[in-house]
């Protein structure tokens, strides 16, 4: 017996396949747009983070569109087993990139206002906090696409690193508030903002990591 | 409620069954002639469950169902080579068992309806007249009861002397449950019971198979997977004469724990 071949109903494999694609285009559009947001607030640079406010659009397409493809699949081909755990995820991973994709749109908007400010905000402290979250979310998609449990496994415990330096952030900015003379409180609220958004994208990420030990199942473990 | 009226002379040797369990496979091997068709099968079937039986065609999942009540007597060379069967802790295969008494505690009913070219209200009374009774009103008693618990009773309550002929098909196949339950049984077998019906017929009967459940240990052969979902509290695979995996039906078809189940309701098979 064939484990894992293609299904015998060629147009139940065919959805099954768009629906996977649809859910990578989405993963790709979201860490594009997280890319942008990231290169407009680290370079101080309006256009990317423009990019990053307006292509949240297509992800927020993308969302719906897998939405009808996962349900129309439920209703005319009955998934069972492995089948129905991968429409389950990808509807759930669906949820957690359009929210993720909306953090960086937050992201996109504190960014362009930063480089509209004329302040030099301490960027530093957010570098890490950038790679950390994007390597994550790009891991955790990753792992799914690839049904790889380990590097899922992984992504829990780099989560609580990603909440340690949120917190760490957040102290070096409430303490070094009152003593900076060339920020302006807003751009200190959008350092905040940004922090908070990058931690929220960890915990998206660790949502989606975890939908691939729930895909592979008993079956294949 | 109906169960076990007629009780099976007890093996002294078999081991008590558990409180739920109601039928026990032990290391069944079954062959036609000296072609295997079942091996090493090990099953506890509980009491007032439905239990779905599923799996390719020839993977032996009706040769075991008909062996609960030995129907598979009348096939030249099938017998049972190794292990046994028990009902309530008895050998059905003792030869101290009548074959024909087992049929009454473990009634069948098959793909396509049989009624007898007679009245409906005959056709229920039948099986209780040649098992003795005698009693006009406990007869009819007894098939207005069945035709309830079949929910037919409604349907056919104005008409019980025309013949079973003029009902439809689902109508015909629910008048077959409600003979195969008015002598009373402890297990009822389905051996694709709605294959033949409308989809509107095959829901009025998988209503009435869940509904039966609660007085009757139902085991139903089924090659409609979403069958075995809707109606079914417990899913037994079947592949190439083997028992692949036993579990609760909606475990199996959300995770089931073997690569082979996954394969076949997955619709994988290479």
């Amino acid at each position: 017996m064939n484990q894992r071949s293609d299904h015998i109903l060629s147009a139940y494999n065919d959805e099954l396949a768009a629906l996977a694609a649809l859910r990578r285009e989405m993963a790709g559009i979201t860490l594009d747009n997280l890319e942008q947001a990231r290169r407009g607030v680290l370079e101080r640079c309006v256009e990317p983070c423009l990019a990053a406010i307006a292509d949240d659009e297509q992800v927020n397409r993308l969302d719906a569109e897998i939405e009808a493809s996962a349900l129309a699949i439920l209703a005319r081909f009955h998934p069972v087993a492995g089948d129905l755990r991968e429409v389950i995820a990808t509807m759930r991973i669906s949820t957690n990139l359009e929210r993720a994709a909306d953090e960086a749109k937050t992201i996109g908007k504190r960014g362009r206002s930063l480089a509209q400010s004329g302040a030099t905000p301490d960027l530093a402290t957010l570098e890490p906090l950038f790679e950390q979250a994007v390597a994550e979310l790009a891991d955790a998609c990753r792992a799914f696409d690839t049904k790889d449990t380990a590097l899922a496994a992984t992504i829990r415990q780099r989560d609580k690193d990603l909440d340690k330096a949120h917190k760490a952030a957040l102290r070096t900015y409430t303490e070094s508030l009152p003593a900076s003379s060339d920020t302006a409180p807003s751009s200190w609220l959008d350092l905040l903002l940004i922090t908070r958004a990058l931690e929220r994208i960890g915990d998206h990420a660790k949502n989606i990591a975890e939908e691939t030990a729930f895909l592979v199942g008993p079956a294949q473990s | 409620m109906p169960q076990a009226t007629a009780t099976l002379s007890a093996n002294p040797s078999t081991p008590t069954p558990t409180a739920e369990e109601i039928l026990r496979v032990e290391d069944l091997e079954f062959c036609y002639g000296k072609s295997v068709a079942l091996e090493d099968i090990n099953l506890s079937i509980p009491s007032r469950k439905v239990t779905a039986f599923i799996g390719p065609s020839g993977c032996g999942k009706s040769t075991l169902l008909r062996g609960f009540n030995r129907m598979n007597d009348e096939v030249d060379g099938a017998r049972i080579t190794k292990g046994r069967i028990l009902l309530e802790g008895t050998d059905l295969y003792d030869p101290s068992i009548d074959a024909v008494r087992l049929r009454r505690q473990v009634g069948m009913v098959f793909q396509k309806s049989n009624p007898f070219p007679r009245s409906i209200f005959d056709n229920i009374a039948y099986g209780l007249q040649i098992g003795g009774e005698t009693d006009r009103e406990r007869i009819r008693e007894a098939v207005e009861r069945s035709l309830r618990q079949a929910a037919l009773w409604d349907e056919v309550k104005d008409r019980l002397s025309e013949s079973a002929f003029g009902l439809s098909g689902g109508q015909q196949q629910r008048l077959c449950i409600a003979r195969a339950i008015a002598v009373q049984p402890s297990v009822l077998l389905m051996d694709e019971p709605c294959s033949a019906l409308d989809p509107v017929a095959t829901a009025r009967v998988e209503e009435l198979i869940h509904k039966l459940a609660e007085n009757y240990t139902v085991v139903i052969v089924t090659h409609n997977m979403q069958q075995a979902t809707r109606v079914s509290d417990l899913t037994a695979f079947f592949y190439l004469g083997k028992l692949i995996e036993f579990a609760p039906t909606g475990r199996l078809f959300s995770s089931p724990s073997k690569p082979e189940t996954e394969a076949y309701i997955t619709g994988r098979f290479g």
